[in-house]
């Protein structure tokens, strides 16, 4: 699988690190049952789906990567740090 | 008084491995030593501003990107998003990056952190792409293209001359047997010749 980075160009994916789904967001403090949801709770959707990877052998970025769960086909990777904040 | 710490003379990192395998026709690699280097990470929203000021430094025009740009006896890597290694051959390399981009990025002193390796021959490519998972085609990779990824685990910051003779590798200098461990196995069918001091 080649995951297109943004900075780098297309790069094998040995060159990056898998953190996972990208949808949750640390909620607020003090809120436990959106902690552990934050923590446990994760859709596994058969499809597409963003996923944090960090290009730990290339530009140090992490990206948000949309890939298709079922044929690992990429349809977009952007930098995570263009995303707003949480 | 001799000031015993400015006095150490550089030692690079394939110092005392020069070597030659087989014919030593194939690949030639020679060590580049005693360059001053520092690396230049932009402020939180000063990507722009420092590489504008990087620019103005070397008379030429500096992106946020994985490029090359040389300028006098400095070059310029980019190596990630507002990040950039800077190879320069005089040693007050660092306090005119410090001064050049005051408030806008974080300067620090690489000069004994890399070794760097120019790789010429006619066998250049057969060799490289042994452990490189890049494509240097002119139409995948241009001349002033950087590269940073890995060869046989070690990290590598990969460029190439304008003329695309030349590859160049910036390595962790402690990684510089590892390095030639791989080359050696990789070049030994087309000969190798290593020149280091
Ligand atoms: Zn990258």
């Amino acid at each position: 699988m080649r995951i297109p980075c943004p900075y780098c160009g297309p790069r094998d994916s040995s060159e990056f690190a898998y953190h996972g789904d990208a949808a949750p967001r640390r909620p607020a403090v003090g809120n436990a049952a959106a902690m552990a949801d934050y923590v446990y709770l994760r859709a596994n959707p058969a499809g597409p789906m963003e996923e944090l990877w960090y290009h730990a052998q290339g530009c140090r970025s992490w990206l948000v990567v949309t890939r298709d769960t079922r044929d690992h086909a990429i349809s977009n990777a952007r930098l995570a740090a263009t995303r707003s904040p949480a | 008084m001799a000031d015993p710490v400015s006095d150490w003379t550089h030692r690079g990192g394939f110092a005392g491995l020069s070597r030659r395998i087989g014919s030593g026709e194939g690949l030639k690699a020679v060590e580049r030593a005693g360059l001053a280097a520092a690396t230049v990470i932009a402020r939180r929203g000063k990507a722009a501003d420092a590489a504008t000021a990087l620019g103005r430094m070397l008379g030429a025009p500096v992106v946020d990107g994985g490029k090359r740009t040389s300028g006098g006896d400095v070059t310029v890597l980019g190596t990630g998003p507002g990040t950039w290694l800077v190879f320069g051959d005089r040693p007050a390399l660092v306090a005119d990056l410090t001064a050049a981009l005051d408030g806008l990025a974080a300067v620090v002193d690489q000069s004994d952190a890399n070794a760097i390796l120019d790789l010429s021959g006619p066998r250049l490519v057969d060799v490289l792409e042994k452990g490189l998972r890049l494509d240097l085609h002119p139409a995948a990779f241009a001349a002033d293209d950087v590269a940073v990824t890995a060869i046989a685990h070690v990290g590598v910051t990969l460029w190439m001359s304008d003329d695309r003779a030349t590859v160049t590798l910036a390595i962790p200098r402690s990684l510089a047997g590892s390095l030639l461990h791989w080359l050696e196995a990789s070049a030994r069918p087309v000969g190798l010749t290593v020149e280091a001091d």
